[in-house]
């Protein structure tokens, strides 16, 4: 739809003629797409099977799809043969068919029940670092014995990781970092916060720059995650600094809503979360007045997806930076650009007729 | 058993076990459908690090229902589309609200297996995931 809307701009301002074409062509196309998704014969993937086996690409489109719904971000991986741009646009037209019901209560990441929790700038910290599950430190190493895996053989795999001795156990809550950061006074002070007024919504008032800070996180947390990756990496490829990452932590945190009977707030589930707080080490000290302090930038993003996460708080960052050399300062700029749907669709748009 | 934890077993329960709690209920019990279960969109609220204000993360899929059994009101939110669930859940709540002839032993029982299975489960993963702490040490030149 979105390519459509952008043929149509483009014909007024630049000329071009409109064009019609059979339906049948069209209607054939779709079908020919069918064709080539079955034509291998293999057995029919399952949605719990993605689900299950393709647990971060469903959780990167759930995040770029803004709609945390499991089961239809594997459906829309299976419709889209594993194009996750094209997926997370699917599982955001099917939101725009729903009814809304509100607003939950604000998540607690300090109640999350951590999968994984890291920190790059500490040795030690208060509740201890856990790499959850994590490849980060495995070989990158074609795992061959994958080609020809069993029911027997994941039964194996789950005995293996439950069999073992059993360390301490975890804590129910861990503080988060940046907090013990702030009561030494060692961060600096967002102005203008503590305010509480009502977040903007860009589901329902859409994007006005320069946009609250609000609206720009709601916008960065349903970004593109390889647009904001490219983004967040050109602020530190060409340079010998870069941030530092205070913590970074996975897990789950209970959604809570006000029960109507009851008129109290109730837990209604868990979602999987990735949260970043990250640290601006190249700070102009000398531009600030009174003791040197350290810049937060914020990333939080539906499922496990810690490169979205941190290329969040890296793009958080430089937003607030106030520098007008880099164009990835610029909001207008950066959440343009990282917005996958409108992007992808006015790529697209160019194999449509110009003529 | 409080109405709030109650709640929240019954969002978070098997679906099997709550649609077989439900039909029990249904055999003799008259229910009335308050609110079609819906599916709709909870918008999950998040808190800025930075600033510590409140921004909109991100869509959650839930279905909720709303019935009615004699004096008894049954409110069911769930995550994901199921209205079925979300019916059963809601039936078993204002069952257990209407009290009475309703209310067995054996129905309140299975949402306590519940309970503890959904701890159990939660309880095996936290543990896992504490075999994964790590200790990095500084190495001396």
């Amino acid at each position: 739809m979105t390519a459509l809307k952008n043929t149509s701009a483009s014909t007024k301002t630049q000329g071009h003629v409109s064009v019609k074409a059979n339906l049948e062509s069209m209607q054939h196309a779709e079908k020919l797409a069918e064709y080539f998704r079955v034509r291998g014969n293999s057995a029919p993937v399952s949605v719990d099977q993605i689900v299950d086996q393709m647990r971060l690409a469903v959780d990167r489109i759930m995040g770029e799809g803004s709609l945390y719904a499991p089961i239809l971000a594997a459906l829309a991986l299976k419709e889209a043969e594993g194009d996750t741009v094209e997926a997370a646009c699917l599982l955001r037209a099917y939101r725009s068919t729903c009814p809304r019901y509100g607003y939950s209560l604000p998540i607690s990441t300090r109640d999350m029940r951590v999968v994984s929790r890291i920190t790059s700038a500490f040795k030690d910290i208060p509740g201890g670092q856990y790499l959850g599950p994590s490849k980060d430190y495995s070989q990158k190493l074609l795992r061959f014995e994958l080609l020809d895996e069993t029911q027997e053989k994941f039964h194996e795999i789950l005995q293996n990781c439950i069999d073992g001795e059993q360390p301490p156990p975890l804590s129910d809550s861990f503080p988060k970092l940046i907090e013990l950061l702030r009561e030494k006074g060692l961060l600096e002070e967002e102005t203008g916060s503590g305010v509480a007024e009502e977040p903007h919504d860009i589901t329902l008032e859409g994007l006005v720059y320069p946009a609250p800070r609000s609206a720009q996180l709601q916008a960065l947390a349903r970004g593109e995650s390889g647009g904001m990756l490219a983004l967040a990496y050109s602020t530190m490829s060409s340079s010998v600094s870069h941030p530092i990452l205070a913590e970074i932590r996975v897990g789950y945190c209970p959604v809570k809503i006000i029960h109507p009977y009851l008129n109290d707030a109730v837990t209604v589930g868990e979602i999987l979360v990735t949260e970043c707080d990250m640290l601006d080490t190249f700070v102009r000290v000398a531009a600030r007045p009174g003791a040197p302090k350290l810049r937060l930038g914020y990333g939080l993003c539906f499922g496990q997806n810690e490169l979205k996460a941190i290329a969040m708080s890296v793009l958080d960052l430089t937003l607030r930076s106030g520098e007008s050399s880099h164009g990835v300062s610029r909001q207008e700029f950066v959440l343009r650009n990282i917005e996958g749907t409108e992007s992808a669709g006015f790529i697209q748009h160019l194999k449509l007729p110009h003529y | 058993m409080d109405r709030k934890t109650r709640f929240e077993i019954l969002a978070q329960a098997d679906r099997a076990v709550l649609l077989s709690l439900a039909e029990q209920i249904l055999e003799i019990a008259e229910v009335e459908v308050v609110k079609n279960p819906q599916t709709t969109l909870l918008m999950a609220r998040a808190t800025d690090s930075v600033s510590g204000s409140t921004f909109n993360l991100g869509e959650i899929l839930v279905t909720e229902a709303e019935v009615r059994i004699s004096s008894g009101g049954g409110y069911s939110l769930i995550m994901g589309d199921d209205r079925e669930r979300a019916m059963a859940a809601a039936v078993i709540d204002a069952a257990l609200e209407a009290g009475g002839q309703y209310l067995s032993p054996a129905l309140e029982e299975k949402l306590l297996q519940e309970q503890k299975r959904i701890e159990i489960e939660r309880r095996l993963e936290i543990d896992l995931v504490a075999r994964s702490r790590v200790d990095f040490e500084i190495v001396k030149e």
